[in-house]
């Protein structure tokens, strides 16, 4: 029988998790490494910021990230940009309100947008697949081969990013830095 | 004697002077990697490709050094910015995966409350004791024989894979592999 006060304080607990989340202010708060959309360059233009999203969303996708990571994300690049002669009017009806700040009627700026995507999205790809990849090696957890067993709750456990003796050892002079 | 140690110091420091000539050679700190010579373009995009990956692949402490993702979007169209930003990103990668280690005390049991040392034939899933090199090597399903377990019965252990057969044994004791037939008469048989 759980008393009350251990139910006010777990609704207190929850308050503050939902707080604390959503101070992380990214449209992927509720995601795990969700954080990691933060490092989206301000000054891009449209096209840049979608290619980065979508990049990072796949990196993290990546086999890389293990199961977790991979129920959370998946591949995102956008077929139709990703095109040699993409449909205009299509991504804009799609991306609506991503790519709201392109002058759809200036031929150069949505090239250039497009371009910027396809750049970027390989950029985001590999800053966010090696930053997952960084993590987890933290907790000597290395990415899991094909067909391997999906989850082992002693070895793969979340909270093993915080163990003190994997890769991401800080304490002086044990970890080499 | 203390002049004597003095001018041979002098002498092995100076020898090449490259420290006088790279005295001014911006480092990137905890890193020792040194911006390679080059225009002030080429030169960022070095600087930048270099941080996104240690900051990526190195330990919270270079997490907390360097700030994350560096592609400038000014600089997209600019391919000496880019060439720059490539170079910058593989070099440093293998500087940041070599120099991140484990620690010392890695043997530790981490699940153990007593954080005593364990036996080092039982760490890592107890690879002399128990693993697969302290079993039978002629023993099927047990051991290094049991590593071609998935070769043959494919990932799901009961269906079947590339490998028909175990390539450890495939040729019986002549020497074939991967189970290819032999003529007998070749034997004399």
């Amino acid at each position: 029988m759980v008393n009350k006060s251990t139910l006010t304080n777990l609704k207190k607990l929850i308050c503050l998790l939902i707080l604390f989340n959503s101070c992380a202010c990214t449209k992927y708060w509720y995601k795990p490494m969700g954080w990691i959309f933060k490092n989206i360059p301000k000054d891009g233009t449209p096209g840049y910021k979608l290619g980065w999203i979508h990049g990072c969303e796949s990196g993290l996708g990546t086999q890389f990230g293990g199961a977790i990571y991979q129920s959370f994300y998946t591949w995102k690049r956008d077929p139709d940009i990703a095109s040699s002669n993409p449909d205009y009017n299509k991504i804009r009806k799609r991306y609506k309100k991503e790519l709201k700040d392109i002058n759809w009627n200036n031929t150069a700026e949505i090239k250039k947008n497009l371009n910027d995507y396809n750049t970027v999205f390989w950029m985001g790809h590999y800053f966010c697949r090696q930053t997952i990849i960084g993590t987890l090696k933290t907790a000597d957890m290395a990415p899991p081969v094909a067909d391997e067993e999906r989850y082992d709750p002693m070895a793969h456990s979340l909270g093993n990013i915080f163990k003190m003796t994997g890769i991401g050892d800080t304490r002086i002079g044990t970890g080499l830095w | 004697m203390k002049k004597i140690f003095l001018i041979i110091f002098l002498i092995i420091t100076s020898a090449s002077c490259q420290w006088i000539k790279d005295s001014g050679t911006p480092f990137f700190s905890m890193m020792n990697i040194k911006i390679p010579p080059g225009t002030p373009t080429f030169q960022k995009g070095f600087r930048d490709g270099c941080e996104n990956i240690v900051y990526a692949r190195g330990n919270p402490l270079y997490r907390a050094k360097y700030k994350g993702f560096r592609f400038d979007p000014k600089m997209i169209g600019n391919s000496e910015y880019r060439f720059g930003h490539s170079r910058g990103q593989s070099f440093c990668f293998m500087h940041v995966i070599s120099n991140v280690h484990n620690s010392a005390d890695n043997y530790l049991n981490y699940y153990d409350p007593t954080m005593m040392a364990q036996n080092y034939n039982t760490v890592g899933d107890g690879l002399f004791d128990g693993g697969v090199f302290s079993q039978s090597l002629t023993t099927p399903g047990n051991g290094i024989d049991g590593i071609f377990d998935v070769l043959q019965k494919g990932g799901g252990g009961t269906t079947g894979s590339a490998f028909s057969s175990n390539p450890f044994w495939a040729g019986g004791s002549v020497g074939q592999f991967f189970g290819q037939g032999y003529s007998g008469s070749y034997y004399g048989q």
